[in-house]
């Protein structure tokens, strides 16, 4: 089951370093009983939340329009030093393809990163993170190669000038 | 299938409020979790689309959604009502419903109806100021759609068939000129001509297709629900001997 979590961004986040879930664990035990419950409980969600990250080369991402394909592994992400974002475009590879559909597995495409698991601020201060990495593929002038386009796609599209991708999308996030 | 259920809700007794909740509670399914600000109540929606049955509701904290869907009579806010609800949310809500009455949500920065159909009135002169421009480059098929209740990101569409790429280039030139000479405004768009080739002006999305595209994209069909406006000159016929 899929679903999409906005949360505020934290102040304790921001302001804490990133840990990673399995490093310190078995620390949160100690954290609780030295800090204040309250804080303790704060603490173990944080610790216990997973760290999600950029779509960079060997991510495996699913494909959500009709244009043939079911997975395709980035290969490159063309803007951004460490990797790509929501609303992004990526060259893939299609590792996984439908029979009869208008692309075929190990061909190269370029795509539109639709959803990701990690999370992008939005300028009215919320974030917007989804449960999986979708994507959407198009050519390389940005067409889409599919006719529609399944599950959200958030707004971020529109002011990265995928509004194609919105106008075939049938629900916006 | 179509998700514009609307309620007038005035004056009905308090009794029948648990009756509107059992009839929608079978019309969608939808699960919906409260992440809210200390202020306001959020009720999420849930589209039934075609596609989207195995998923689970989005959840927001709202900041410019738009849960209106033909609000053209009234402003008050639907709400909908959830799949696994508590005892406790039915007691919240009767609670609310007898200190408000029938209204549990109303948007703060919602417009009265109005406005809301003066801006209308606005971008409705502006599309078809557009379409008139593509159809004196002999454009084809023009069709101008309010999506307004379908989509909450725009309000009209322009969907319009170009026969080569050089008329493509010569529609968008036309409209983009227009537009920034009398209207002010600037879309957001393509710079290069493509077969699809899409000009943004917010409440406004001009598509011009090449004939073999507009069939293979199929808009028409994809956004049927929205209502088409009628043009006041005359449309090129889509194939020309």
């Amino acid at each position: 089951m899929l679903a999409a979590e906005f949360s505020m961004a934290a102040g304790f986040a921001s302001t804490s370093s990133r840990v990673g879930r399995s490093l310190l664990g078995c620390l949160s035990n100690n954290l609780s009983s030295v800090l204040g419950t309250s804080q303790g409980i704060a603490c173990c969600n944080l610790l216990l939340q997973q760290q999600r990250t950029f779509i960079q080369m060997r991510t495996v991402l699913k494909v959500v329009d009709n244009s043939g394909a079911k997975k395709v592994m980035c290969i490159q992400a063309l803007k951004g030093k460490k990797g790509a974002r929501l609303g992004d475009t990526i060259v893939a590879s299609v590792k996984e393809a439908h029979p009869n559909g208008k692309v075929k597995k190990g061909k190269v495409v370029y795509g539109v990163v639709v959803r990701a698991a990690m999370q992008r601020g939005r300028c009215d201060g919320s974030e917007v993170k989804f449960d999986d990495n979708a994507v959407v593929l198009v050519d390389k002038q940005g067409q889409p190669i599919g006719t529609r386009v399944f599950g959200p796609v958030p707004h971020e599209l529109r002011k990265k000038k995928h509004v194609k991708i919105l106008t075939l999308a049938g629900h916006i996030a | 299938m179509a998700v514009g259920t609307m309620l007038s809700i005035a004056g009905t007794g308090a009794g029948s409020a648990t009756e509107f909740f059992g009839e929608f509670r079978n019309l969608c399914r939808v699960e919906s979790k409260f992440r809210q600000r200390p202020k306001r109540i959020s009720v999420c929606t849930c589209m039934d689309g075609n596609n989207f049955s195995h998923h689970n509701c989005i959840w927001r904290v709202p900041s410019t959604r738009n849960f209106n869907f033909k609000t053209r009579d009234s402003y008050l806010v639907m709400a909908i009502g959830k799949e696994n609800v508590s005892e406790d949310t039915d007691d919240t809500y009767d609670d609310l419903f007898n200190k408000f009455g029938k209204v549990v949500f109303r948007r703060k920065d919602q417009k009265p109806h109005s406005e809301e159909v003066d801006d209308d009135a606005e971008s409705l002169s502006f599309a078809v100021a557009m379409a008139k421009v593509a159809s004196e480059v002999k454009a084809g098929d023009i069709k101008v759609l309010f999506v307004k209740p379908l989509v909450y990101w725009t309000r009209f569409f322009i969907i319009a068939t170009a026969f080569s790429r050089p008329q493509i280039d010569a529609i968008g030139s036309k409209i983009r000129d227009l537009a920034e000479k009398k209207y002010g405004k600037v879309p957001t768009g393509d710079s290069k001509p493509n077969s699809w080739t899409l000009l943004d002006f917010g409440d406004v999305v001009i598509h011009i297709f090449l004939p073999q595209q507009r069939a293979f994209y199929n808009l028409e069909e994809f956004y049927g629900n929205a209502t088409s406006i009628e043009l006041p000159f005359e449309n090129q016929p889509p194939f020309h001997s």
